[in-house]
């Protein structure tokens, strides 16, 4: 899958697309997954309070601009608190709205509650944290991201560069994350024994906080002398450790993670002075929630339901081979906004308030 | 040295083992060589007293002689080194509180062991055994304890609203209504006005005549005089003399106590003339007081006399500046708004204790507070000038202690008021207002606070003194001033300070105030009646049901679906797991602490019983998981009051702990989601009938059951004593520790009621869920109008507060409102409510 970076596909701001949704004189290619019925939507976060959350949302109302028979765009932010998040869900539900669009970061916790707003009446969409339960029964479709699926693509990429095997560093988000587990389960598919993981198992817990991730990588390279790759599922969380290596006079070794303008621009600062330093990205998944908002629409508003049923991130930058693309760096953008989005620089750029 | 002389005119000995009175009949209490040592320092050494049937036997002594200390042992609080005590001729070995209280002896305390946060009523409920209350209404019983010793208050008046006269009333009352064989009286009279001292020897009479034993502690030699057949002196731990007060001079008194020759107590009042005018007062009102006026001379001092409570303690806290007030003060030739007097004028409380002193620091710090910028240069303190100026001060004043680094809670009552005068004086203040100055403070200390007001007085200095005591106006004023209703009586010049005259005004106008006093009563009934709902603790329910019914309302009127059976039961099923949890945190906030392990608790519970609860297991499996989460909380609750009352961790540094310890664990068992809760389970707890879930109503029940014992079960105001006031609540008798242990279990069984409605909530382990429930908890419980310093609460606040919360939530989605907006709406609510509940309290006090 190649990525795109169209703007015509944009043409509506945020704003301005909830001023005229529904505007019938608004003449516009609408995609098949948007039905004829008009219907209310709301995407719902556990946890909104970081770009790459700002940006996703913002890819979201994106999608959702795109079909006009959506008439009212909400969203709310759980705010890290699982409680909010089951109010959120439960109140939208009561409202009356018809399609939830939900990231559930607690994962099965928030599940009586999604269950709850399904036998209410509502589409419900979990999309990208799985949540346990079943289609049909506790919500209408889940629409997972393929995290196996990024543990193949590092281990094979992995493979390529460290036939011989290797010593390796997993950096995860919280303690027990699923997605965390699925990308060591994809790692663990492709790699042999000879491929050894440093950390203790299964993975280092950074929680995605770019503060700790610091302290752990900061540790992990003063404990092991001998990482050859660093693996993790978010790549500009490892910028702010990564000169570590040179107060050790060692080369910073392999990374195998996910893409981050910050990250494509240190590789481009520093991969001179580290000839270890190779980079292989997969794309960090902000447009998971496009197809998320497919599948809700074209439910609620009697469209076309899209073929795919999960998310695979493709393959975005590689250092080595170039393909299917060599490492980006845009210096006039911020460094929180990811170029594998569809989204473009200027409007994640917004998205993120800068 | 002195002892000798001493003995060589008394006409006893303290070197026999039991003085004069070997004759002494119907011997009670005998207390035999009693020996105290405190960390090796003697507080007594070697007393030998007995007390008889039918007598008042009087115990003089400086402060710091020894007398509490001889109390606190016979009361059971402290042990004797060495010695015996008899009770009616057996000998009583390892004497505790509750084995003195069986014995007969009871205490009415200097410092009232009074609550300020229980009313009247539960102040006799708490403190008093059931068996007194038995055979009639509690209400009653009370009533004609209090009529006993002459205290109109009303009996749903809260602690705090008493005057200290009136405290120590109560104090009093509490002791008569035991009917003890042995009573003591430590200084009962210090805050009394003549009236009620009167009253109160009418009633010693009247017990002493039916047999008990009345131990009276007093600094007041006239007083000895007055009521008490026996007088045993102390002085330094030792015994100075014993004997029938009819065989004694009051020279003989005074030379015992101090060992010395006082001569007159009182220093020369001003001579000559009446110099320049340099402090004025012109038709001054404020809120208990109106229209005084009058004036100060160079080198006068001025006495404010009346009976307690006619306005004089208001009059000379709004001299302070501590109360705003109308009219003008001169203070040589300059208009002072009630700020400035706050600034100028250097004030002596009467409640030293409540105002005066700062317990926990050194006499040297307390000195040296008000003055600290005389001793700084560019804001930075000389600590060589404060010591200077601190240690010159001290010296003057006369002030014993060990050294300036001493705590000031170890000195006597006489050297902590000179502590507090040292303070007045090195702040250099304008004006000196001294309350009470010589309250609770002994004769010695008395003559040198006299002869420094004079001092002061003389160089320049205005000096106003309140006394409740008219020959100690007589002795030190120029000038008394006669208050009464609020309003001066009578100005008394030079020669006509006489005591007889002082007393004369504040009585004759005292039968005023009671024939006048029908008019207004009532108004004042409807007035007071609505200041006690205010100040009940379960009214702010009332603006919060009322909030709660207009936000739904507003809500509504813009989204009908906010009232649908659906939503509804949806808040109601959220706020029922913050219900329980905040329930429980009620409990802890009351007693005067706080529990931060409840969220973490509540979620380990949850994790624990992902294991029990699922689908497929057997029934047994099931209870068990049950029967696990409610034992598991218990051990959380006892370590959690363990680790505070035995480990000496503070609650926050204990629940703390015990937060991250949980939610460790909770990853230990589980370190992904994991575990499906029984599906019939969760529909069990989830049941609904209508929009209203049976869960819910459980929780209102709990709310409501728990509001019921807490005013009206003594475990209630146990929980609340404790909470009010820790040292007051253990002098009346209770275990503390016992008490606070049951409230962090109390507190975690209801975490884990919680923890069951957070298992149908969630459906799944995970060690993730539940922290968020301790900030939450606490939310509610601030909402609802509990006091987060201890005492004073309510349980049907908190469960108004958690179903706010909830509702809240759930309207900032239906009205569509932005994230900052959610959090500045749940912000402005909770600032809100504590700004009305602190007005509201501040106006019930007025």
């Amino acid at each position: 899958m190649k990525l795109t970076f169209s703007k015509g596909q944009l043409t509506l701001t945020a704003a301005a697309m909830l001023a005229v949704a529904g505007s019938a004189s608004f003449a516009q290619d609408v995609p098949s997954w948007c039905g004829p019925n008009p219907a209310t939507l709301a995407l719902l976060d556990g946890f909104g309070g970081n770009s790459w959350r700002q940006i996703t949302t913002n890819s979201g109302q994106e999608e959702v601009a795109k079909c006009p028979s959506i008439t009212e765009y909400l969203y709310a932010d759980g705010q890290g608190d699982t409680q909010k998040a089951i109010s959120d869900i439960k109140s939208f539900a009561a409202r009356g709205i018809n399609a939830l669009v939900v990231f559930g970061d607690a994962g099965p916790a928030v599940l009586p509650a999604l269950t709850s707003a399904h036998e209410a009446g509502a589409v419900v969409v979990p999309y990208r944290v799985d949540v346990g339960g079943e289609a049909g029964v506790n919500y209408t479709k889940f629409i997972g991201a393929s995290f196996f699926n990024d543990g193949v693509n590092w281990g094979n990429w992995i493979k390529s560069i460290l036939p011989e095997g290797g010593n390796m560093l997993f950096l995860s988000g919280p303690a027990g994350n699923s997605q965390g587990l699925d990308e060591l389960a994809g790692l663990q598919s492709v790699l042999g024994p000879e491929y050894v993981f440093v950390n203790a198992a299964p993975f280092e817990v950074t929680n995605w906080d770019p503060a700790l991730t610091q302290q752990v990588l900061t540790a992990a390279i003063a404990k092991h002398d001998d990482i050859d790759v660093i693996i993790s599922d978010f790549g500009p969380s490892l910028v702010g450790a990564l000169p570590s290596f040179a107060d050790f006079g060692r080369s910073i070794p392999a990374l195998a993670t996910s893409d981050g303008n910050v990250l494509g621009c240190f590789w481009e600062d520093n991969h001179a002075a580290n000839p270890d330093f190779k980079l292989f990205t997969v794309a960090t998944g902000n447009d998971n929630v496009r197809l998320a908002i497919q599948w809700a629409v074209a439910s609620a508003t009697g469209g076309t339901l899209p073929t795919a049923e999960i998310f695979e991130a493709p393959m975005f930058e590689n250092s080595v081979t170039n393909d299917p693309s060599a490492v980006r760096c845009e210096r006039d953008l911020p460094g929180a906004i990811y170029l594998s989005a569809q989204s473009t620089g200027e409007s994640q750029t917004a998205a993120i308030g800068q | 040295m002195q002892r000798d002389t001493l003995l060589s005119a008394m006409p006893t000995s303290s070197d026999h083992p039991i003085p004069p009175a070997q004759a002494q009949a119907d011997v009670v209490l005998r207390l035999s060589g009693i020996s105290k040592l405190f960390a090796g320092v003697v507080a007594l050494s070697d007393v030998s007293i007995a007390f008889s049937k039918g007598e008042v036997h009087a115990i003089l002594g400086e402060n710091g002689a020894g007398k509490s200390t001889l109390m606190n042992i016979i009361s059971g609080v402290f042990r004797q080194s060495s010695g015996t005590i008899e009770f009616a001729g057996r000998q009583v070995e390892g004497l505790t509180p509750e084995a003195a209280a069986h014995l007969g002896v009871a205490i009415s305390y200097q410092h009232p062991a009074v609550l300020d946060d229980l009313s009247v009523l539960e102040n006799l409920l708490v403190a008093l055994p059931d068996r007194v209350f038995e055979g009639r209404p509690a209400r009653d019983f009370a009533r004609e304890i209090l009529d006993a010793v002459g205290l109109s208050v009303p009996l749903g008046a809260r602690g705090d609203t008493l005057s200290v006269a009136q405290k120590q009333l109560l104090e009093i009352a509490k002791a008569l209504a035991l009917n003890p064989k042995v009573l003591i009286l430590d200084e009962p009279t210090a805050s009394l006005d003549r009236d009620a001292t009167d009253m109160l020897f009418g009633r010693i009479r009247e017990v002493v005549k039916a047999g008990t034993s009345v131990i009276y502690i007093t600094h007041r030699l006239a007083e000895v005089r007055q009521i008490a057949q026996r007088v045993t002196v102390l002085r330094d731990g030792r015994l100075a003399g014993s004997g029938m007060v009819a065989d004694l001079t009051d020279q003989d008194f005074l030379r015992m106590i101090v060992g010395r020759n006082l001569g007159s107590t009182f220093p020369p009042k001003a001579s000559g003339p009446a110099g320049e005018v340099n402090f004025a007062v012109r038709s001054l009102g404020g809120q208990k007081f109106r229209d005084v006026s009058f004036e100060v001379s160079r080198g006068q001092i001025i006495g404010v006399a009346g009976v307690a409570g006619n306005g004089q303690t208001d009059l000379m806290r709004a001299l302070a500046g501590l109360q705003p007030s109308t009219g003008t003060v001169t203070l040589a030739g300059r208009k002072l708004t009630h700020h400035d007097l706050l600034r100028v004028a250097a004030f002596m409380p009467s409640d030293r204790h409540a105002e005066g002193l700062a317990g926990g620091l050194t006499i040297r710090e307390n000195a040296a507070l008000s003055a600290l910028r005389e001793f700084s240069r560019f804001g930075a303190l000389s600590r060589k000038k404060e010591v200077m100026a601190v240690g010159e001060a001290f010296t003057s004043l006369a002030v014993k202690a060990a050294s300036m680094e001493a705590e000031v809670s170890s000195l006597s009552g006489g050297n902590q008021q000179k502590v507090v005068l040292a303070r007045a004086l090195l702040a250099k203040p304008g004006l000196i207002v001294a309350d009470e100055p010589t309250q609770g403070v002994d004769v010695g200390a008395r003559a040198e606070i006299y002869r420094i007001l004079r001092d002061i007085s003389n160089a320049g200095t205005p000096v106003i003194v309140n006394s409740s005591d008219a020959a100690e106006l007589e002795g030190l004023c120029d000038t008394v001033i006669v208050m009464s209703r609020g309003q001066m009586v009578e100005t008394l010049i030079g020669a006509d300070v006489e005591e007889a005259r002082i007393v004369a005004a504040a009585v004759n106008a005292v039968t005023e105030h009671h024939a006048a006093d029908g008019d207004g009563s009532q108004g004042q009934t409807a007035r007071s009646g609505w200041r006690h709902f205010v100040q009940l603790d379960n009214a702010p329910a009332i603006p919060l049901t009322l909030v709660t019914v207009l936000l739904a309302l507003y809500v509504f009127s813009q989204n009908t679906n906010f009232l649908s059976s659906y939503n509804v039961g949806n808040i109601l099923f959220l706020a029922t797991a913050l219900g329980f949890i905040a329930l429980g945190q009620t409990i802890a906030l009351l007693i005067g602490g706080i529990d931060l392990s409840v969220g973490p608790l509540c979620g380990f519970l949850v994790v624990v019983a992902s294991f029990f609860v699922n689908d497929g297991q057997s029934t047994g499996m099931i209870l068990a998981g049950f029967a696990l989460i409610f034992t598991g909380a218990i051990v959380v609750g006892l370590i959690n009051g363990v680790l505070i009352r035995f480990a000496n961790f503070t609650p926050i540094a204990a629940t703390l702990a015990m937060y991250i310890g949980l939610q460790g664990g909770g990853f230990l068992m589980r370190d992904a989601p994991g575990g499906y809760i029984n599906t019939e389970v969760m529909g069990w707890i989830a049941w609904q009938i209508g929009p209203i879930p049976v869960a819910f109503a459980v929780m209102v029940a709990f709310a409501l059951g728990a509001e019921y014992g807490l005013r009206n079960l003594r475990p209630g105001w146990q929980l609340r004593a404790a909470g009010s006031n820790e040292d007051s609540a253990r002098r009346i008798g209770l275990r503390i520790d016992r008490i606070v242990v049951a409230c962090y279990v109390a507190s975690a069984l209801f975490a884990a009621l919680g923890a069951v409605m957070l298992m149908a909530q969630l459906g799944v382990g995970d060690a993730r869920q539940g922290s968020n429930y301790t900030l939450a908890s606490i939310t509610a419980v601030v909402l609802g109008g509990t006091s987060l310093r201890g005492g004073r609460g309510t349980f049907i606040g908190t469960a108004l507060g958690a179903v706010l919360l909830m509702l809240v939530l759930n309207a900032a989605s239906f009205l569509g409102l932005s994230q900052t907006w959610q959090y500045v709406f749940q912000g402005a609510l909770i600032l809100i409510a504590a700004l009305i509940y602190a007005t509201v309290r501040r106006q019930g006090q007025a």
